[in-house]
């Protein structure tokens, strides 16, 4: 099976080999002008030559960065999940806080009613 | 005292649970931090590469018009300065390598510890007011027996000891399931933009080609009435655009993307493997690599990304 020649490779030595053949002394200046004239338009044809190949990648891209970032958001909502066991363990340390204060209100509240009993 | 004992057998009867995983997620702190480094310089160097690639073009459709008779050939527009390929065409290949760096990102903050840092001072805010609410108790009816000495600490310790194993196999196993999970997209990605950018090589080489075409034409006309002052000023200026074009030609951005996909890919060995330390060796030579790899495209490109910051 024939290898393919990736048209842009093979286009841009055909440019390359243009531009050194326009310096070369041995022929015409006029066949100089020529071929670097060539050498100017193939050159704008390369470059359109590869401004389609990407553009047509594009979507391929699209797609791609798609799913990538889905997996990274899922990534970013795990690690917030694992934000919130922290803060749940946190929220914990609130909640036995309050019951404490509302366990030293009710033994004050206590304390006074005994008094008040006994006088 | 009986719950004391509760606690004893809750440790030993826990501990084989936290650590039958073997590792935690410290042991991808270093590589994916590394990893994660390595791709956001590697995407810096790239986007110069692709800026200064479209420079070239620029200035290799100014100096094809020299070829020309400079005085009877078209007028220069400013389209000849706009490069050859899109804005939106380099900035997509750049905004790929950012979704790989983005990810990068998101692992390296999964992979960080701090969070656990945070879980021990909550930890002991905990302990601390279970300390408080047993002596409470204990104020409350003296003959229940004060918690405070058996609760307290324990229960700081034990929650250090089982929410950090706890997070961190939570951590780990979020980040192997990101890794596996990602790997087909960011290995199409590199395997996309290994197919693209040597395209741009192509056209390093024939703008260069355009540019000293053009520049040795003037060069020719010039030399011949210029004054030895005047041509070594020129000469010097086409010395330096040597240079600077030089620079962009020898960046192997195939190596380099070839040495992201192989770190990258060693990162899903990784996370698939029993992380014997045969394995993080392998990671870490593959992630060197790449990161060496980076530096020196990096250094190679210090003097086009000075010449294109300049002409911003």
């Amino acid at each position: 099976m024939a290898t393919q020649t990736d048209p842009v490779e093979a286009l841009a030595a055909a440019v390359n080999r243009l531009y050194d053949m326009s310096s070369n002394a041995a022929i015409s200046a006029a066949q100089q002008q020529q071929l670097l004239a060539q050498a100017h338009d193939l050159r704008g044809d390369l470059i359109a030559l590869v401004q389609l190949q990407l553009s047509a990648a594009d979507a391929g891209y699209q797609n791609l960065m798609q799913n990538l970032n889905n997996v990274t958001n899922a990534l970013d909502e795990a690690e917030q999940k694992v934000q919130d066991m922290i803060n749940k363990i946190a929220g914990v340390a609130d909640v036995a806080a309050a019951v404490d204060n509302l366990l030293q209100e009710a033994i004050q509240l206590g304390t006074t009613a005994a008094k008040l009993s006994g006088a | 005292m009986v719950k004391r004992t509760h606690l004893i057998s809750l440790v030993l009867c826990g501990s084989p649970i936290g650590f039958c995983g073997c590792t935690t997620v410290t042991v991808y702190q270093s590589p994916v931090a590394q990893f994660q480094t390595a791709v956001n310089s590697a995407s810096d160097g790239v986007r110069t590469y692709l800026l200064g690639v479209n420079d070239i073009i620029a200035k290799g459709n100014l100096y094809d018009k020299v070829g020309t008779p400079i005085t009877s050939g078209p007028d220069w527009v400013a389209n000849d300065l706009a490069g050859g390929i899109s804005l939106d065409t380099i900035q997509l290949r750049l905004q790929a390598l950012a979704t790989i760096s983005a990810y990068a990102n998101a692992l390296g903050a999964m992979a960080d510890s701090k969070d656990v840092a945070n879980l021990g001072q909550a930890a002991k805010t905990l302990g601390d007011n279970v300390n408080s609410l047993s002596m409470t108790l204990a104020k409350a009816d003296p003959k229940l027996d004060n918690l405070a000495g058996h609760l307290g600490a324990p229960i700081t310790s034990l929650v250090t000891l089982f929410g950090t194993l706890e997070i961190q196999h939570a951590q780990k196993a979020a980040l192997e399931k990101a890794i596996i999970d990602g790997s087909t997209n960011v290995d199409a990605i590199i395997d996309q933009l290994k197919v693209d950018l040597p395209k741009f090589a192509a056209l390093i080489d024939t703008s260069e080609n355009a540019i000293w075409q053009g520049k040795l034409r003037i060069y020719n006309v010039l030399r011949k009435n210029a004054s030895p002052n005047a041509l070594d000023s020129l000469i010097n200026q086409c010395v330096a655009d040597y240079d600077g074009i030089s620079q962009l030609r020898q960046a192997q951005v195939t190596s380099l993307l070839g040495n992201m996909a192989n770190a990258h890919r060693a990162l899903v060995v990784f996370a698939k493997s029993s992380k014997r330390p045969k394995d993080l060796s392998d990671l870490a030579g593959q992630i060197n690599t790449f990161s060496a790899n980076v530096q020196l495209f990096n250094a190679m490109l210090a003097s086009v990304q000075t010449a294109i910051k300049a002409s911003q």
